[in-house]
């Protein structure tokens, strides 16, 4: 039920028209980067917004090709997207004129071999994974944004892939609703034992998640520093974890990390900003 | 921690939004009630003008008969079944050309949406003909099809083929990508994919198209039938107006509204049914 996840010397540029003239230049979103997920594990990956994170999980996830470097998923490599990985991405993807029981039916309607019956009986089960049971029959406009994910949690897992990605999927959604969700996911995943490749840009939400949190690093898009996380989960129930010392000194480590990253593009980059306040 | 996946969310609102909605289920049943009302309203005062300025002298009563006048003679073409017999040719014609625009422009329209080469080579010559008058056409048709019913049928097709056409070009080509994302994750087939998501997302936008294809195709033919046909509705008030039966013109002339008003009820309400979910 789970699968290992090795990127090496990953690169992916992209094309892109210059500000000032018009001419296609390439950008380099991802440099040679380094990354494994091991079978079984949940990996948070954090960085600061555009420095390469959904990149990533597009090129896991089989919806991009890398421009050089080697993915493999249980040392097979990736060529496209396939069933034995899974996405839930930040912007709601349920289809509107479908019932949240009839959207998780989707994803098994695609990977065949399951009877009308059986289709409607797995996407019950995992409606009810998710504490949807009484709104199976409800479609998306009805549904608040913290349903929508989880139906969309549902819909990903329903096919019981190896691999669950998610690019920021509480993004959108309110601080309780989010703390909610997280440790719904965490109990999920305990019991279906995945692997996650989890995306964010909270630190709390990567310390709190991850067995490992991915420290990125932008322009161009590398893993600065991978910190093993150890909290113990077991107790979340009971206490404020997140108020914890422990969870305190992680996020203070991963802040510095990002801040330091800051600090340097700034001293490097003041020539962005004059332009920047030059168009003011 | 499981218990927090035990806790649910009640489906039921709670009293206040129940209350709130049932308060607001009263305002909204009798403001329909007043809206109603006032288009009743409005029509009577159509009927009554109508009636009234004939026979105080307003207007003159042999060019515009009072209303009575008018509804008699429709009953009486009603149960001879004379109007009937042209009724039903422009029905039959304009339902041929309009169900033949339906089955030729969707999946044309899909097919150049999904092409992007084939969508940006087609654009502007669609936009040339959609764009040209159907009427403008009709002496062409009438050249290449003579008088018949063959060119009745294909003024009509063209002129809701159009319509129907561009907008399955921009209900399809402007399906959320972040759907065909979801399609390519979920392992749909190409095939799939377009019966499943893309067509049904285009589905409202098409409607857009068929329900200005149903007046177009009304309209169209009326005018058609007044240049070269024994039988319909446009002959019939062309007919009428030359032999100077003015109330059986009228006749016609209302007879054609109530069934221009009805079809577009008809697919104003299809078109609802079928965008539901963009609520
Ligand atoms: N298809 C693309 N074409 C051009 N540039 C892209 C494309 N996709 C991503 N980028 C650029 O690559 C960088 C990383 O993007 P992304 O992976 O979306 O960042 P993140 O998810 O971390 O916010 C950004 O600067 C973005 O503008
Ligand atoms: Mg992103």
């Amino acid at each position: 039920m789970s699968s290992r996840i090795e990127l090496t010397r990953v690169r992916q540029t992209f094309l892109v028209r210059g500000d000032e003239d018009r001419a296609l230049r390439e950008f380099v979103a991802l440099d040679d980067l380094d990354l494994v997920v091991e079978a079984g594990e949940f990996l948070t990956i954090v960085g600061p917004s555009g420095c390469g994170k959904s990149t990533v999980l597009d090129l896991i996830g089989g919806l991009a090709t890398p421009t050089s470097g080697r993915l493999t998923a249980d040392g097979v490599p990736i060529t496209g997207p396939g069933l034995d990985r899974s996405v839930v991405f930040q912007q709601y993807t349920l289809l509107p004129w479908r019932t949240a029981q009839a959207n998780v039916e989707l994803a098994l309607e695609a990977s065949g071999g399951l009877t009308r019956r059986e289709r409607s009986d797995r996407a019950r089960e995992y409606l009810d994974l998710v504490g949807l049971s009484d709104f199976a029959g409800r479609f998306p406009h009805e549904l608040s944004g913290g349903m929508k994910q989880r139906v969309a949690i549902a819909r990903s897992l329903s096919h019981q892939p190896q691999v669950l990605l998610m690019d920021e999927p509480f993004g959108a959604l309110d601080a309780q609703t989010r703390e909610r969700l997280q440790e719904e996911l965490l109990s999920i995943w305990r019991r279906t034992g995945t692997t996650v490749v989890f995306i964010t840009h909270d630190i709390d939400e990567a310390v709190f998640l991850g067995q490992r949190v991915a420290v990125m690093s932008a322009r161009p898009g590398r893993i600065q520093e991978v910190v093993r996380i150890e909290l113990d989960q077991d107790r979340a129930g009971e206490e404020d974890l997140r108020s914890s010392r422990r969870f305190a000194a992680y996020r203070h480590h991963i802040w510095s990390l990002l801040r330091q990253q800051q600090l340097g593009a700034e001293q490097g980059g003041d020539r962005d900003e004059d332009r920047e306040l030059s168009h003011v | 921690m499981s218990d927090l996946l035990t806790e649910r969310t009640a489906a039921r609102p709670n009293h206040r939004q129940e209350e709130a909605v049932r308060a607001k289920g009263v305002s909204v049943r009798r403001k329909r009630a007043v809206t109603l009302g006032r288009s009743l309203a409005g029509l009577l005062t159509l009927a009554l003008v109508w009636e009234t300025a004939p026979r105080l002298g307003l207007v003159d009563a042999y060019f515009i008969p009072p209303l009575h006048v008018v509804l008699q003679t429709w009953w009486e073409m009603v149960t001879s079944g004379e109007l009937w017999r042209h009724v039903s040719a422009s029905l039959v014609r304009s339902a041929v050309g309009f169900g033949l625009a339906i089955v030729l422009a969707i999946p044309l329209g899909a097919a150049i949406a999904w092409y992007r080469p084939v969508r940006e080579f087609s654009t502007p010559v669609l936009e040339i003909f959609r764009n040209t008058a159907a009427l403008a056409i009709l002496p062409v048709f009438i050249l290449l099809l003579g008088i018949g019913e063959t060119s009745k049928v294909a003024i009509v097709l063209y002129a809701c083929f159009f319509p129907i056409l561009l907008s399955t070009i921009s209900g399809v080509a402007s399906v959320d990508v972040q759907l065909l994302r979801t399609a390519r994750v979920l392992g749909l087939s190409p095939v799939e994919t377009f019966r499943k998501v893309v067509f049904p997302a285009a589905v409202p936008t098409i409607f857009t198209g068929i329900r200005i294809s149903g007046a177009a195709a009304i309209l169209v033919l009326i005018a058609a039938e007044m240049i070269g046909a024994t039988a319909g509705l446009g002959f019939l008030i062309n007919y009428a107006q030359f032999n100077f039966l003015i109330p059986t013109m009228y006749a016609a002339i209302i007879t054609t509204s109530a069934i221009g008003v009805g079809v577009n009820y008809g697919l104003v309400a299809l078109e609802r049914r079928f965008s539901r979910w963009r609520a």
